[in-house]
């Protein structure tokens, strides 16, 4: 299945970009998106810090993705 | 190492190997504006006597500078200048420098400043950061709950006491950002440094907002537009990225304010009644006020300090998905 991923603050810097689009196996969860992130080296420290949501909902690594799914990838806390 | 037992060092570290250099030091929880993102429009304010007194806050901070590396404090709120005794704590401070201490910074709201900014300067703060989320009247009132005149007055003190300052600005959708343009424009008018800070609304643990960010490429797109080409400057220690607009104009964007790099943070945060926060995501803090009180040495006092930030975890959101912050911005001076 197809998601997109949506990098927020710092971490859209270092991806380099604001989405991306990554292809996942049918049943993947947030961790296996993760995981797949990983392999971008300029990500891979920061993402195990990192929060992530579908939609306004945060939601933990072992949440199941579904297609079409837009994964947001939130670094620690902003603002205020 | 065993977890929970923290080695003797002369420096602050927790056992991910994250030395401790700066103290963000909460004077009081009060605070005259009423900042949606930041407090409740009614708060209740905690007992005077629950406070730090001056002299527990210096005897504290003595403990951190002396014999645990601290070298940058910070002072807080709530709204610091509302704290009585201020410049005293801040000439208290100075007592410390041949100690280690390096830099003495506030954050302010900037309502105090006209009356305040000499005093400061004169007690030796190096620097403050002030907050000025809109520019225009109507709005700051809107937002803040209080009026802007105070705070342009405190700018304008400041920059005459020659307090050297940076303004910060939360930029929040439907709330502020129709303020961008006016408080850049503003800002490089006066010859000031102006910050935007990208707000995530992720004080709530169940929900956040991607409508309500506003994120850096939007923010430098539409001052592009009204003030010339972007140039970015090479990222040095601060946490915000330097852009020069237009050829002349300096402007700093903050998208992560604790830090981006959880792994290299070097901060710890003590409340206005001595609790120690290793981490914002902090479950507890460590409370150092009751044993103070009690007459501990400062041996026992350093062991609870260094135990409280020894057993900090490991990062945001680790190791047990995201955790709800217990104790209000307000509160923890940020």
């Amino acid at each position: 299945m197809n998601i997109e991923i949506q990098f927020w603050g710092v971490t859209a810097r270092l991806a380099g970009s604001e989405r991306r689009r990554l292809s996942l196996t049918e049943s993947a969860t947030v961790a296996d998106a993760i995981e797949l992130l990983r392999s971008d080296a300029a990500l891979a420290t920061e993402l195990p810090r990192c929060a992530y949501a579908v939609g306004a909902d945060l939601v933990a690594p072992n949440h199941s993705l579904s297609e079409g799914d837009e994964l947001s990838v939130l670094p620690p806390v902003s603002g205020g | 190492m065993a977890d929970g037992i923290a080695p003797a060092l002369p420096e602050l570290m927790d056992q991910h190997g994250r030395r401790k250099r700066k103290l963000r030091l909460s004077v009081t929880d009060r605070c005259n504006l009423r900042c949606a993102y930041c407090m409740p429009e009614h708060p209740t304010w905690l007992p005077r006597g629950d406070l730090l007194t001056i002299e527990e806050l210096l005897r504290l901070t003595a403990l951190f500078v002396m014999h645990l590396g601290i070298t940058n404090v910070r002072l807080t709120g709530g709204e610091p200048t509302l704290r009585r005794g201020l410049p005293e704590l801040i000439e208290g401070l100075q007592l410390l420098r041949p100690q280690g201490l390096q830099r003495i910074s506030m954050t302010s709201n900037g309502t105090r400043l006209a009356e305040l900014a000499p005093a400061l300067k004169a007690a030796g703060l190096d620097d403050l950061n002030i907050s000025i989320d809109a520019r225009d009247p109507a709005l700051f009132q809107k937002l803040t709950r209080g009026p802007i005149e105070p705070v342009l007055e405190g700018i304008a003190a400041a920059q005459t006491a020659g307090l050297p300052f940076k303004l910060n600005a939360v930029v929040i959708r439907d709330y502020n950002d129709s303020e961008i343009e006016a408080l850049a424009g503003w800002a490089f008018e006066q010859d000031v440094e102006l910050r935007f800070i990208e707000f995530m609304p992720l004080d709530n643990a169940q929900q956040w907002s991607r409508e309500r960010v506003v994120t850096e490429s939007e923010i430098l797109q539409r001052l592009g537009t009204r003030f010339g080409a972007v140039e970015k400057l090479p990222r040095t220690a601060s946490p915000a990225t330097e852009y020069i607009l237009g050829g002349h104009h300096r402007l700093g964007i903050i998208t992560t304010v604790s830090d981006p790099f959880c792994g290299s943070c070097d901060r710890v945060r003590m409340t206005a009644v001595g609790e120690l926060f290793a981490c914002l995501f902090s479950a507890k803090g460590t409370q150092l006020r009751d044993a103070l009180r009690a007459g501990e040495p400062d041996a026992a006092l350093l062991a609870m300090i260094r135990g409280g930030v020894w057993s900090k975890e490991a990062g945001f959101a680790a190791p047990r998905g995201y955790v709800e912050r217990p104790i209000t911005m307000h509160r923890l001076g940020g």
